[in-house]
């Protein structure tokens, strides 16, 4: 009689003990996975300010397969300014190229990002999926590309020998991000045409220098009219990913990719 | 009194000539420096999305310029023009045509290049208004990009856009254009397609199309 009481509760333990180990695996597993994503956020929080970006928020959300990322601008106008061009292609930059290995980067699908002005007025609310990379040769090369040693004085004879004395050129190079050229353009009164056509022209050779690998990863362009300090459009693009951003004056009734 | 008459009326006859003379030159000069050319069709003005099949067949000479074929919501805001539009384009350089999504709102123009759109492929491009409460960009039925404007209801367009009237447009083949109407039904494309001078359009219905 007693030995069949001992087998009982032999028995019995056994089965609490795999319920309770069941038990600690899943608990582990709940908790295993919030504070990373949590923890994710917030160090992807911190590596936004620290480049200087006011971030109102960084959620992501597994169900949607979706990382919403909300930038306060600077401006309180109602219209993006070309301040707010720069920070927004810094904040791609950062998840393309230093954020990606993050569990909550490269499982978004759908990077949603949300640009307020100073007033907290959402200005921006664009989903898309900025990881996806584009087929294209040059695209490929330029990835492989990036981290390479730079000879910045032969790519800068080398876009003097394209380019006229209106522009002014600066060549700078990022670990993360690839090589980017910074182009100053002058017109010296504002006519669309003439602007939109030399920018349509000035994106087109750099691709073809780009095809000769010139190795150019990020393009970024400022065209002051009438005056040295009236800027009248900010472009910054990001040539590996195909993806173009930028500002015009409302007084440029059209844009340079119709040129 | 006849003279008189006579005099006013050549008058009037070279008043009119010079004003048709300016008319016509200043039409010319516009159209010399324009931006683009487009073939295809509008439907104006409250629509809530524009779908069409879009099929190149052949790569145009474009030298030194560039082409596009598209749908897109089009809608006029207080800082100015407002859209979001999916197609594919072919440039100076390019090795076949690229798709693309194209975007501006609130002062933020954007671009980017998706992958190719391959010859004799009629891939599907739409973009729509869609319950969430923003725009939604589609290319061959994969979500390429969504958008929040502050309006609902748009023009829609299907068109080809050509960026000089010296180069050679597609041509590309328009198949079942639709609009979508703000109940969310999908008709087919009632307005007739133009084509801006020196390019082409050969209508088989208001739905059906070749640029070139």
């Amino acid at each position: 009689m007693e030995k069949k009481k001992t087998g009982l509760r032999f028995r019995v333990l056994v089965v609490f003990s795999i319920i309770a180990i069941l038990c600690a695996i899943s608990l582990g597993y709940v908790f295993k996975n919030l504070p990373t994503a949590f923890a994710e956020e917030d160090y992807l929080t911190n590596q936004f300010v620290k480049d200087g970006i006011n971030i109102e928020s960084c959620v992501y959300s597994k169900a949607d397969n979706s990382l919403k990322v909300s930038i306060v601008s600077d401006t309180d106008s109602d219209q993006i300014d070309p301040e707010t061009i720069r920070v927004m292609r810094v904040a791609r930059n950062k998840i393309r190229y230093e954020l990606e290995d993050l569990a909550i980067v490269n499982s978004s699908k759908n990077y949603n990002e949300v640009i307020m002005n100073s007033n907290r007025k959402v200005l921006i609310d664009s989903d898309t999926d900025i990881l996806e990379f584009p087929p294209f040769p040059e695209c490929k090369s330029l990835r492989n590309s990036i981290g390479e040693k730079v000879d910045v004085e032969k790519l800068k004879s080398q876009l003097n020998d394209y380019f006229s004395s209106d522009y002014r050129f600066d060549v700078s190079n990022s670990d993360s991000s690839g090589t980017t050229v910074s182009i100053s353009l002058f017109c010296s009164e504002k006519n669309d045409d003439e602007i939109n056509e030399k920018i349509a022209q000035l994106v087109m050779k750099i691709d073809s220098m780009n095809r000769e690998s010139a190795g150019i990863h990020q393009l970024e362009i400022s065209v002051y009219a009438e005056s040295e300090s009236n800027l009248v459009l900010y472009m910054y693009s990001d040539l590996v990913y195909r993806d173009f951003l930028w500002w015009q004056t409302p007084d440029i009734k059209t844009q340079w990719t119709k040129y | 009194m006849a003279k008189r008459k006579n005099v006013l009326i050549r008058l009037f006859t070279c008043l009119m000539s010079l004003t048709i003379s300016i008319c016509l030159l200043t039409r010319f000069s516009l159209n010399a420096n324009a931006e683009s050319y487009y073939v295809g069709t509008i439907k104006s003005s409250s629509y809530a999305g524009i779908r069409a099949n879009i099929e190149p067949r052949s790569y145009p000479n474009v030298t030194g310029s560039g082409e596009s074929a598209w749908v897109s919501n089009v809608h006029s805001v207080s800082g100015g023009i407002e859209w979001l539009q999916t197609g594919f384009r072919y440039r100076d350089g390019y090795d076949g045509y690229r798709s693309y999504v194209e975007s501006t709102n609130a002062g933020a123009y954007s671009m980017q290049e998706i992958g190719y759109h391959v010859l004799y492929y009629a891939a599907p491009y739409k973009v729509e208004y869609e319950s969430d409460g923003k725009w939604h960009a589609y290319l061959s039925g994969y979500h390429k990009k969504a958008m929040t404007f502050s309006f609902s209801s748009a023009t829609v367009e299907a068109m080809a856009e050509a960026h000089s009237p010296s180069i050679e447009l597609g041509p590309f083949y328009f198949t079942n254009v639709n609009y979508k109407s703000t109940s969310g039904t999908w008709y087919y494309m009632n307005s007739t397609p133009y084509a801006d001078y020196p390019f082409h359009v050969d209508i088989t219905n208001n739905y059906t199309y070749k640029a070139y």
